[in-house]
């Protein structure tokens, strides 16, 4: 199936991309010929969405070059992209959901007879994508009436009749039951076959090796290697996407002492289920799965953020009821949010008020806030968290994604919390802030922290945690912990691979 | 597949091209110290401006620097004015509240009503409440009912004002008794009392904004609002009170109006919730919130009288104000937008 031709329909060379002193992108280089399917996997952060954004015009490369068909080519505009043939089919869709699947699929290019649409026109041409693809949609519905997975086909035929030399797909199957799954790797298979190269970004490895004809690894924004499927075993890509670099520094031993937090058949909305844990003093349990698997939810709900729809949730031997932030703050539990832009930082106010906001109880005098003991507190933890800033009043959108992220967990020490959960800690967060953020967590614990972690970086879970529960589907898969707790392991719970009789061999498409 | 691949030839030094994502803007330079001129802009910048309209229109524009005319300018801008401070903690909040309008008339008719039948007491309490009533049923319903504050003061300002029409019966309240009129005519050691009663409300204002927790949540909230709920800040509760203070801050101004002009009824000053949001707008504070100041509102609603009493002093026609008054307001607006996007492009550096 793959076309002999010498040109790759797209190549990505040394491209790069910073962003405020963290390097996203890292002088990628790869590329894809026409009729191939090439998957991109790495874990989440290793640069995969600054690639797809700036091949779809997105975002603008620092530096590096793209070549279409042989031709250099820049995409200064997400428009520019898709005319020279890059189509970008988003995780997130971009329909209105109003509109037909024809006016969706040919939006801002219909057909025109003078200043009118030619509807019938319109609905001839999309019948025809709609039938390239095989699949049963009427155009003249409304895409808000389509299930998940068929509003999905309208997103690749709308890609498919820019007429591209290439179809990106950023995690496609993430909202697909296991059939459509199966439909759309088929699908992705036709596209190929008709002679567009394909982009596949998954992290999902079965699919990827299902699919695949080569594969592209990238870690920490830098490219880690490119080579035929067949050559690559699951156990090689996860090697290579996880590498060893952050295993360096070893977790110190822990000394556990007492049950903090006991989580005992816990239920979060409509989302998790059946989780039950005993969190000690001086302990971090790492919370492990991919996108959706309901770690985060677990988080949220000891905090207060989510509704817990069942079990209890105990601290120090005392019911909690967790109905709001502010009672789980009361019952000295702390909480660093996974998005630090969306429920982290507050943009327009400084870094002291960023820091205070928590804790102004504590510097309140007769109604009035305490200045001076509000800088003291402030600077307190500054020196204890290496926290980099000129001047506490600068606003905190003005410090590196590192900085701000200390100030939020500043915020939590200050509230003097016994149990720290923690949301992906270190995500946006340079390899330097990284790094001391674990040593500042090895120090909490140590001095008797009970921390709650998730992340979608394994390596990360694995070196703070002591113990490790995997999660998919919402549902806890096991515990883990001392020489079982490893990267292979846990990714087969994590994608209930350990459900089947072991890792079915890779299918490799010739 | 696509024959008509459009070519761009790559710019050697795109990274100097590159826009960056809002999350990458580098630290402002400049300013006083260690505050940036964007901040000084933002809480100096309308009052300097008013200074400078007071000096040019001291020399150019006859009367104007006459200490009648003057003292009659800040009596005359003190009522939008003590309702913009109130509208100020709800706009901080991204919130704003258009029922002011109707509150003013029904509390100054109430006022006015009540002193005209010798309950001095009443008529400076039983408003206050009234008004800080109609607070607390907006706070509930934008607050607690999540229902939008555009739907709902709306509602509430005809609602309010049919009301009033209903209980006035239609005509005007009516009192000159000088031991209430005092408070809307009268000088304090040469000072016009309402004047000296909005400069106090601005600066409690002002030092609840900045030195109470309430004040601190009400930047965290209009800022972030998942982020400040979040850290703990009591969302809901602070836009409930700030709705309270815009409620209280129009039934005072309206106690004073209705000393000032011994008379009111439910229809008293049209527009007067957007002359109250323009001023606050004016002066710096955003819309979607997080950013202002009082000190922007306070000149602000100074100088948008000051420049209707230099244009009547000039005889200009009632209609060409506000034309001038409109476009100062767009001027001044788009003056800013322009500014703040300059001063983000530059600061990317």
């Amino acid at each position: 199936m793959t076309n002999p031709s010498p040109l790759p329909a797209l190549a990505v060379q040394n491209l790069s991309r910073r962003f405020s002193g963290v390097q996203a992108l890292d002088n990628v280089s790869f590329d894809v010929m026409p009729g191939e399917v090439h998957a991109l996997v790495g874990e989440n952060g290793a640069g995969k969405s600054t690639l797809i954004n700036m091949l779809a015009g997105v975002l603008a490369p620092s530096s590096g070059t793209l070549e279409v068909n042989g031709k250099r080519v820049t995409f200064p505009t997400p428009a520019s992209a898709q005319r020279a043939g890059v189509g970008v089919i988003f995780q997130e869709f971009n329909l209105l959901p109003q509109l037909s699947v024809a006016e969706n699929i040919f939006l801002n290019r219909e057909p025109r007879r003078g200043f009118v649409i030619d509807w019938p026109e319109l609905y001839r041409r999309a019948s025809a994508v709609i039938q390239m693809l095989e699949i049963d949609i009427n155009p003249r519905t409304p895409v808000q009436e389509l299930p998940v997975a068929q509003q999905q086909l309208v997103e690749i035929a709308r890609a498919l009749s820019m007429d591209p030399q290439v179809i990106i797909m950023d995690e496609p199957t993430a909202a697909l039951s296991e059939r459509e799954v199966e439909r759309l790797l088929y699908l992705v298979k036709t596209l190929a076959a008709r002679g567009v190269g394909v982009i596949y970004v998954s992290h999902r490895l079965n699919e990827v090796f299902t699919v695949a004809n080569r594969i592209t690894v990238l870690r920490d924004g830098r490219h880690i290697l490119t080579a035929p499927a067949s050559e690559l075993t699951e156990d090689s890509v996860v090697a290579a996407m996880v590498g060893r670099e952050l295993l360096h520094t070893e977790r110190p031993p822990r000394h556990p002492g007492n049950v903090v937090l006991s989580v005992h058949d816990l239920a979060v909305e409509d989302s998790v289920k059946g989780v039950s844990f005993d969190l000690h003093a001086g302990e971090v349990i790492g919370l492990a799965g991919l996108m959706g698997s309901g770690c985060t939810q677990v988080l949220e709900a000891l905090f207060g953020l989510r509704a817990i729809t069942a079990g209890t949730v105990m601290m120090e031997g005392k019911n909690l009821n967790l109905g709001a932030p502010r009672q789980a703050q009361h019952a000295r539990i702390g909480f660093v949010p996974e998005d630090r832009k969306r429920a982290g930082i507050m943009p327009d106010l400084s870094v002291l008020n960023n820091f205070s906001i928590a804790v102004l109880d504590r510097i309140t005098q007769l109604l009035f806030l305490n200045r001076r003991r509000e800088g003291a507190l402030m600077n307190t933890y500054r020196d204890k968290l290496h926290m980099r800033y000129s001047n506490a009043g600068q606003l905190i959108s003005s410090l590196s994604g590192g900085n701000q992220q200390k100030v939020i967990l500043a915020r939590s020490l200050a509230q003097d919390c016994r149990v720290l959960l923690l949301s992906e800690p270190t995500r946006g967060v340079d390899v330097g802030a990284k790094a001391e953020i674990y040593a500042l967590i090895d120090d909490l614990v140590a001095e008797g922290m009970a921390v709650l972690l998730q992340s979608s970086e394994l390596p990360e879970v694995l070196r703070l945690s002591d113990r490790c529960i995997v999660f998919a589907g919402g549902k806890p898969q096991g515990e883990l912990d001392g020489a079982a707790m490893d990267q292979p392991t846990i990714m087969h719970l994590a994608t209930g691979l350990a459900a089947e009789s072991g890792p079915p061999a890779p299918e490799i498409i010739t | 597949m696509m024959n008509e691949t459009k070519q761009i030839l790559q710019d050697s030094d795109a990274s100097t091209l590159a826009p960056l994502p809002p999350s990458a803007t580098t630290p402002r330079r400049g300013g006083l110290g260690s505050i940036s001129w964007d901040v000084v802009w933002e809480r100096y910048g309308i009052a300097t401006i008013l200074v400078l309209l007071w000096v040019v229109a001291y020399f150019n524009v006859n009367y104007f620097g006459n200490v009648d005319n003057f003292a009659e300018v800040l009596r005359q801008s003190s009522f939008v004015g003590i309702a913009a401070v109130g509208m100020t903690y709800v706009i901080l909040m991204g919130a704003f509240d258009l029922s002011v309008v109707s509150t003013l008339g029904l509390c100054a008719w109430l006022a006015v009503t009540l002193a005209s039948k010798h309950q001095l007491g009443l008529a400076l309490t039983l408003p206050l409440l009234v008004g800080i009533g109609i607070g607390m049923l907006n706070g509930t319903m934008v607050a607690y009912l999540r229902i939008p504050a555009f739907i709902v003061t709306l509602a509430m300002q005809f609602l309010i004002r049919g009301y009033t029409f209903i209980v006035a019966g239609g005509d005007n309240a009516l009192y000159a008794g000088k031991e209430y009129t005092s408070l809307g005519t009268g000088f304090i050691a040469g000072v016009p009392t309402p004047f000296i009663i909005f400069i106090i409300v601005a600066v409690v204002g002002a030092v609840v904004l900045r030195n109470t927790p309430f004040g601190r949540y009400i930047y965290a909230a209009g800022s972030n609002a998942q982020a400040a709920q979040v850290a703990g800040v009591p969302v809901k509760r602070t836009l409930f009170w700030g709705f309270v203070v815009v409620g209280g801050c129009t039934a005072l101004a309206a106690v004073l109006l209705g000393a000032r002009l011994y008379t009111a009824g439910p229809g008293l000053e049209p527009g007067f919730e957007l002359n109250v949001i323009a001023a606050v707008v004016l002066g710096g504070t955003r819309l979607s919130g997080g950013r202002g100041s009082l000190i922007g509102t306070f000149a602000a609603a100074i100088l948008f009288t000051t420049l209707s009493n230099v244009l009547n002093l000039l005889s200009i026609d009632p209609f060409v104000q506000q034309v001038v008054t409109g476009s100062v307001l767009l001027i001044a607006l788009s003056v800013e937008g322009v500014r703040s996007r300059l001063a983000e492009r530059l600061n990317r550096g």
